[in-house]
């Protein structure tokens, strides 16, 4: 009880120092917590709007079968896409498809000048024209792969591994979403 | 040892109560500080959150509607005045029109009087799909479907692109304005 008469002695700054330390890197922890929060949630809804956009590659190589199917007079099943076989190309909501440089597309599809995705001027839709159009982060690149699943090959296509990779930039860090979906000649 | 503090007659000055209030002071805006930006960082996360959550369900409803739509036959003139005659889709000034799998003549649009939602109208009447806390800034179809008619020898397999920025409404400067487009192709093949 005499404690408090006897020890007249204050805190040392070193032990002050120490407690701060120990105060602040507790304190910056929780707070860089919350900074990764808010960078995941910015990666989420990147990621969401590519999905989206993934999916939109994968349809729309689906409308050219389904385009082929119930054309009069009848055309093969795989008309526009056999020609694409083994090869990557990209395709827009106006449906209008190109051949892209094969340079560097295996990894490094937003390098690829013919990939990227635009808005037209006044938003309106994602699109690959890029003349006089707003740049997105966003490049999309669809890949089909025709695959002959006979138990003796045959030589003919019957199904095609369609590939949609849609990549952006997050930071300078590439992002990748890809989809896949296979098209047979059957309903 | 209450005696020993009660009999101490010395007080604290002026400049040792100034100090220790100044530091108090400096401590607690640091640490108000980073409290706040936690709190505004932690409402932008929310509302990333609400309106990912929210653009999830809305995408994964029109495309299965979408999808299941059938050759209108006529069968919606009198809905909202279209002319739909053999057409699956029909799109006019940002709304969508179409019939579904049930027969049933369904529009979707933008309702710029009630805070920006998504509304799905199936000629009974019209209800929201998107809740009042993310605004709706812009929706737009596209349809690429067969000409108005009997059906041409050259048909084509109708679809339809969708576009939907949203922000949301809310949470201050935080908008979290999304751009999001897809595109449907039907499921009917006729």
């Amino acid at each position: 009880m005499n404690m408090f008469k006897i020890n007249s002695k204050g805190f040392s700054i070193v032990e002050a120092s120490v407690v701060m330390g120990v105060v602040s890197i507790g304190v910056l922890g929780v707070f860089s917590l919350v900074l990764q929060n808010i960078q995941v949630q910015k990666v989420n809804r990147n990621m969401l709007v590519a999905s989206m956009l993934a999916q939109e590659g994968l349809e729309l190589v689906r409308n050219i079968r389904d385009d082929n199917w119930i054309a009069s007079p009848a055309v093969n099943w795989d008309m526009d896409i056999a020609g694409w076989n083994n090869n990557n190309f990209t395709i827009d909501y106006t449906m209008a498809m190109a051949d892209v440089d094969d340079t560097n597309v295996a990894e490094n599809i937003v390098e690829e000048a013919g990939a990227n995705l635009y808005f037209v001027n006044g938003g309106n839709f994602y699109t690959h024209s890029a003349a006089g159009n707003a740049a997105t982060s966003y490049s999309r690149l669809i890949t089909v792969d025709g695959i002959d699943a006979s138990s003796i090959a045959d030589g003919a296509v019957d199904y095609y591994k369609v590939k949609s990779h849609v990549q952006w930039k997050e930071k300078a860090v590439l992002k990748d979403y890809i989809a896949e979906t296979h098209l047979y000649n059957w309903r | 040892m209450l005696k020993n503090i009660l009999k101490n007659k010395l007080g604290t000055s002026l400049i040792e109560i100034m100090f220790a209030v100044s530091i108090f002071v400096i401590l607690i805006g640091l640490t108000l500080g980073i409290f706040k930006s936690t709190i505004e960082s932690q409402k932008n996360a929310i509302a990333a959150q609400n309106i990912q959550e929210n653009l999830r369900f809305l995408f994964e409803i029109i495309s299965k509607e979408i999808r299941g739509a059938k050759i209108m036959d006529s069968a919606c003139d009198g809905f909202f005045t279209i002319s739909s005659d053999k057409k699956i889709y029909y799109v006019n000034g940002g709304v969508l029109y179409f019939k579904n799998k049930d027969d049933e003549c369904v529009a979707y649009y933008v309702d710029g009087n009630d805070d920006f939602v998504i509304e799905r109208d199936n000629g009974i009447g019209a209800l929201p799909i998107t809740p009042n806390d993310i605004k709706v800034t812009d929706l737009d179809f596209f349809a690429r479907d067969n000409d108005i008619g009997v059906l041409p020898d050259a048909k084509i397999q109708p679809r339809v692109t969708i576009k939907i920025e949203v922000e949301a409404n809310n949470s201050g400067a935080y908008k979290q304005h999304t751009i999001m487009q897809t595109t449907v192709s039907s499921r009917r093949y006729e």
